[in-house]
């Protein structure tokens, strides 16, 4: 405004106290113009009336006066120049927007058909209209959707047919597939590039923002509408016009009603990369940087990176960018959008960007960011280099930075939990079930987390709380994470997939084989070829189950392939684990020697990838210790088990829990050895310590207290065994359930201590009870034990009438449906014949005791005590058939090997005592 | 593709908040309107109920009282505006459209509407003149606020206030006299 001349107001202002003298000399002098003269006699004439006019009324008035007027219904079928409408798209503030379509040449096109609300009446206004759908019909890109065909019919509608695009908004787009921040730059980027191509066509769009930003499946931007906003204010009613944009994206001269220039869609530009970056849109005019606006709280995938990372990342050349493009003077802001897809590259080039401030130390920082091998490290670059290396270094890894986050993730998990030493008094720190029962319930109500990180993580959470005994929870836990992972991903994605196995295994460790099974299956044939290390574990899981069913060919084949896998995935520490796997199989399978090549190559890799004094070398030896105790080599199975306790000793605090697992395994020897006073030693200070260790109720406490008490039993003392496995009884019972397997085994036990100490009825009660469980469970090697077991205790009572029918279930029904595992060779044989030594049967004794004979000296594993009864009951045999001479040398055999046996059983003592002596 | 209009989120700043304030006095107005006893209703009462709806809403923060009156003014204009046009177009409209106009005196809602647009226009042209009295005139006119609350609403004195609107009463009136 010329301030050399007065204003309407001022002049208003000055004359309208004064009377119409005083006026009229006033404005004289003061309002030379003849129009602003003019004008101002208006105002005076309209001031000194007392109505109000159309300011009288109220505005509500005015509202209801107009009344309301419904939307333009339309129907399909109806037409709308050559287009026939479809259906509604949607609904804008100023055109509703229809699929519509029409048939020109015999060629059927489809179009998204804008109505415009408001009528081109003038002929002027339908000029300009034209005019400007020529202009946008020339503008071809291949980023932006094409203008079809436009123009107004006779009742004055404007309609716009436009290329009919399917995509997603591009916020939208970034948000469900999680992009990173590198994706999301260049999607930007292309957004700018086709802003810019239209630019020089001389067509400014005007009302950029997400819903006009499309992005196709396949990873395509399109633009909608662009240049429609001006089509949209080319009607007759340019005086009375709303404006036609979307507030939160208008520049703030758009919204001062000023002009509109390249620069106003520069601003919509920057608060659009601000929303794609941050969820949030740029404040108005505050200029907030978007480094500022990252919530905590913010929904999963909105963000390109976590909260904390992504502020580090904006801020610097990300912030300063945005705030060029978003600043409030035009001229303040990029000169075009090429000008901002450039700085955009500049950025992801690691090379300055002109957003920032040009500083020296800038340019430095950026230098040594794009030369960080040729820049030597002095001290003052070494900051420099720090400083950009965290921008740097992330946009190098973007990609696999969710990757990288999860398995960082995992690991500590992994690390964190398994190697967690429980080895604090009761009072202590959190146990190791405590803590991960915590991170489960964390990790499953914080909405923020990846997804994918979260199935992965929580697949290693139930494996610990697996490790830990807590199976149950493993179980629910697996359970729900697969169910999760199932509806997220889909059934046959890896990350179902490995929740889908824990799940599984959880179950086969339950004892529920079939189910395990089942599921097992399932998985291998949803499993693609290509996931080698997810098939290998699978498999393995697989391999375990078929060992409970006795399938030993499948037990074994599988573990083989899974073997196989393991090796070609090029996975050391999996494999490391899946021949673990194999060992145990092959041990069950009566293969230890398989079962120690195994080992050895597992010690191999552990060594190699841990060191030879490392608990998972330990571990190893530990599990080759047993090995060489079932192929009978007692010697090179103390030493193993010695060298693990040497590790033991020197890395882990005495009170560790693998330290009990480890002096478990030599108790096994030393009962082998039948060593049962060091065995006892060992079984006491492996409970000592995992009551320590563990919670309460922890499996591996009633396993040791299950152990002492058969130790007590061997050694002949009932009395003290009746105590250990009464609680181990009571423990397994609130534990695992009257009737789970391994409750009765140790109700087996159980029975026959009460039996031996006296309690026959109630004894004999017990073991009925185990056996009933037991023919419920699906363990028939565990039903042949209790048999066996009982029988004996029927033996040694005299009762052979009652030991018969259990033997006769070993071997007709239980045996057989072992496939012959090698452990029952000779075994109920040696029984058999002492059984019918008691009934007299003496000849057809001799036949069975000659052939568990053969069968026991045939097997790598039996049993000394049995090969000494065996002897002794030939001998006896020999004796009632009066074969002096047979019987003499079946005695001196059975009493040289007893004589070498330390512990003997008093019963083999007692034959051996009544036997003829040798011969004089 | 959808023209999806900007549905209001938390809230990003002026404009998303003027956005929501006005799909809200939409949608109020049109259920106020249709009420039978809408007699009693007026411009305060309106805008008070607006103010007591947008304030029990806690996703819409004004940062100041103030703000609240300058966004509904500025709402309730462009509502007026928008239904004047709408009504005008019944007058050159085609068979497309299908109007609802219950209760509504055809010949005096043509004139209000013109005379809506007209008063929309002269206040658009004040705002190039004097801005200050043009908000004075949407706060009196579209808020329906006296004098003094505007003098508080502008930082100004009531005495300022009353000069302003003076002015524009006489600019308004004048140029609305001219169009007709």
């Amino acid at each position: 405004m010329n301030t050399s001349v007065p204003s309407l107001r001022d002049l208003f202002e000055a004359v309208c106290e004064l009377d119409a003298a005083a006026r009229e000399a006033y404005l004289a002098t003061q309002c030379a113009d003849a129009a602003q003269r003019a004008q101002i006699e208006r105002l005076l004439a309209a001031d000194s009336d007392a109505g109000d006019g159309a300011l009288a009324q109220d505005a509500v008035d005015a509202l209801q006066l107009l009344g309301e007027s419904e939307d333009p219904t339309f129907t399909a079928g109806r037409r709308i120049g050559p287009w026939q409408l479809l259906a509604l798209l949607g609904e804008g503030g100023s055109s509703t927007v229809f699929r519509a379509e029409r048939d020109a040449a015999g060629v059927r096109q489809e179009v998204a058909l804008k109505l415009l609300r408001r009528g081109l009446y003038s002929y002027e206004a339908q000029r300009q209209f034209r005019r400007e759908r020529q202009a946008l019909a020339a503008l071809s890109h291949p980023d932006i959707a094409s203008l079809i065909e436009g123009g107004v019919t006779e009742q004055g509608l404007a309609y716009i047919a436009l290329e009919l695009v399917d995509g997603q908004a591009i916020t939208d787009y970034a948000r469900t597939r999680s992009l990173d921040l590198t994706a999301r730059l260049r999607l930007f980027l292309r957004v700018c590039r086709a802003v810019e191509a239209a630019h020089r066509a001389l067509i400014v769009h005007r009302d950029l923002k997400p819903s006009n930003v499309l992005v196709s499946a396949d990873g395509h931007v399109k633009l909608l509408d662009f240049g429609i906003a001006k089509l949209l204010d080319a009607d007759d009613e340019t005086q009375t016009r709303l404006p036609v944009f979307t507030p939160a994206y208008a520049a703030p001269e758009q919204r001062r009603g000023g002009a509109v220039t390249t620069a106003t869609d520069v601003y919509a530009l920057g608060i659009l990369l601000g929303e794609l970056l941050t969820g949030q849109r740029p404040g108005d005019g505050r200029a907030q940087a978007p480094s500022g606006q990252v919530r905590d709280d913010a929904a999963p995938g909105l963000l390109p990176a976590p909260p904390q990372a992504m502020r580090r990342l904006l801020r610097g050349d990300l912030d300063n960018i945005v705030l060029k493009a978003i600043a409030e003077e035009p001229e303040q802001r990029y000169a075009s959008a090429g000008a901002l897809a450039e700085d955009i590259e500049r950025l992801l080039d690691g090379r300055p960007v002109a957003a920032h401030p040009p500083s020296r130390w800038y340019r430095t920082k950026k230098f040594v960011a794009r030369h960080r091998g040729g820049v030597a490290t002095s001290a003052t670059f070494l900051l420099a280099l720090l400083a950009a290396l965290g921008l740097a270094l992330w946009q190098a890894n973007v990609a696999r930075d969710e990757l990288r986050r999860a398995n960082a993730m995992r690991d500590f998990m992994v690390v964190a939990f398994q190697e967690a030493q429980p080895s604090s008094p009761r009072e202590g720190p959190p146990r190791i079930t405590e803590v991960v029962e915590q991170a489960v319930a964390r990790a499953r109500s914080d909405a923020q987390m990846n997804p994918r990180a979260r199935a992965e993580l929580l697949t290693e959470l139930a494996t610990v709380l697996r490790i830990q005994g807590r199976l149950a929870s493993a179980r629910d836990l697996a359970q729900w994470n697969y169910e999760q992972a199932q509806r997220e991903f889909g059934d046959a994605s890896p990350l179902s997939l490995a929740a889908g196995g824990e799940a599984a295994y959880t179950l086969f460790l339950l004892g529920d084989f079939a189910e395990a099974r089942t599921r097992t299956d399932r998985l291998l044939a949803q499993s693609a070829a290509a996931e080698a290390r997810l098939r290998s574990r699978l498999l393995s899981y697989s391999s375990a189950i078929a060992t409970k069913e006795h399938d030993t060919r499948r037990a074994v084949a599988d573990v083989e392939d899974a073997v196989a896998l393991a090796r070609r995935s090029g996975d050391a520490a999996l494999l490391s684990w899946i021949l673990s796997s194999q060992s145990t199989v092959r041990l069950a399978a009566g293969d230890a020697a398989g079962a120690i090549d195994s080992l050895k190559e597992q010690l191999a890799i552990n060594e190699r990838l841990y060191g030879s004094q490392h608990l998972n070398a330990a571990s190893v030896r530990a599990a080759l210790s047993r090995a060489y105790r079932r192929v009978g080599d007692l010697p090179a199975a103390e030493r193993e088990i010695r060298a693990a306790l040497d590790i033991d000793a020197a890395v882990l605090p005495r009170d560790d829990w693998r330290r009990a697992r480890h002096l478990n395994a030599l108790m096994v020897l030393q009962h082998a050895q039948r060593d049962f006073d060091a065995a006892l030693a060992s079984g006491l200070e492996s409970l000592r310590i995992n009551r320590i260790a563990y919670a309460d109720d922890h499996p591996e406490i009633a396993n040791d207290l299950e152990n002492l008490g058969r130790l007590q039993l061997q050694l002949e003392q009932p009395a003290a065994a009746l105590e250990l496995l009464r609680e181990a009884l009571a423990r397994n019972t609130a534990k695992l359930g009257a009737e789970h397997a391994d409750t009765a085994g140790v109700r087996a036990s159980y029975g026959e201590a009460l039996a031996r100490t006296g309690e026959r009825a109630a004894g004999e009660a017990e073991l009925r009870h185990a056996l009933t469980s037991l023919q419920a469970a699906p363990d028939r090697d565990a039903e042949a034990r209790v048999c066996e077991q009982f029988a004996r205790l029927y033996l040694d009572l005299g009762d052979a009438a009652s030991a018969l029918p259990l033997l006769d279930r070993i071997d007709m029904t239980l045996v057989p449906a072992l496939n012959g595992l090698a452990y029952w060779d000779g075994r109920s044989g040696v029984l058999r014949g002492d059984a019918l030594l008691l009934l007299g049967r003496t000849a057809q004794a001799g036949a069975v005791l000659a052939a568990a004979d053969a069968a026991l000296a045939g097997s790598r594993s039996a049993d000394p005590a049995l090969q000494i009864e065996v002897a002794l009951r030939q001998a006896q045999t020999a004796r009632a058939l009066g074969d002096a001479a047979a019987a003499q040398r079946q005695a001196a055999l059975g009493r040289t090997r007893l004589a070498a046996l330390r512990h003997p059983p008093g019963r083999l003592l007692r034959l051996a005592a009544e036997l003829p002596a040798a011969a004089p | 593709m959808t023209e999806a209009g900007e549905t209001a989120g938390p809230p990003q700043g002026g404009d998303a908040l003027f956005a929501a304030v006005y799909a809200r006095l939409k949608a109020m107005a049109g259920r106020a309107l249709d009420r039978a006893s809408s007699s009693t209703l007026d411009t305060t009462a309106l805008v008070h109920e607006l103010y007591l709806r947008v304030g029990a809403r806690d996703e819409l923060q004004f940062e100041h009282p103030h703000q609240f009156f300058a966004y509904a003014a500025r709402a309730m204009r462009h509502l007026l505006a928008d239904r004047a046009r709408d009504r005008l177009r019944l007058r050159a409209g085609g068979d497309w459209q299908r109007v609802t106009l219950s209760g509504v005196d055809d010949g005096l809602a043509l004139h209000t509407g013109e005379q809506a647009l007209a008063l929309d226009a002269a206040l658009q042209r004040l705002e190039q003149i004097d801005a200050r009295a043009a908000q004075v005139v949407e706060l009196r006119y579209f808020a329906g606020l006296t004098q003094e609350q505007i003098g508080e609403q502008l930082g100004c004195t009531r005495r300022t206030a009353d000069r302003d609107w003076r002015f524009a009463r006489a600019f308004l009136k004048s140029e609305l006299q001219t169009q007709d």
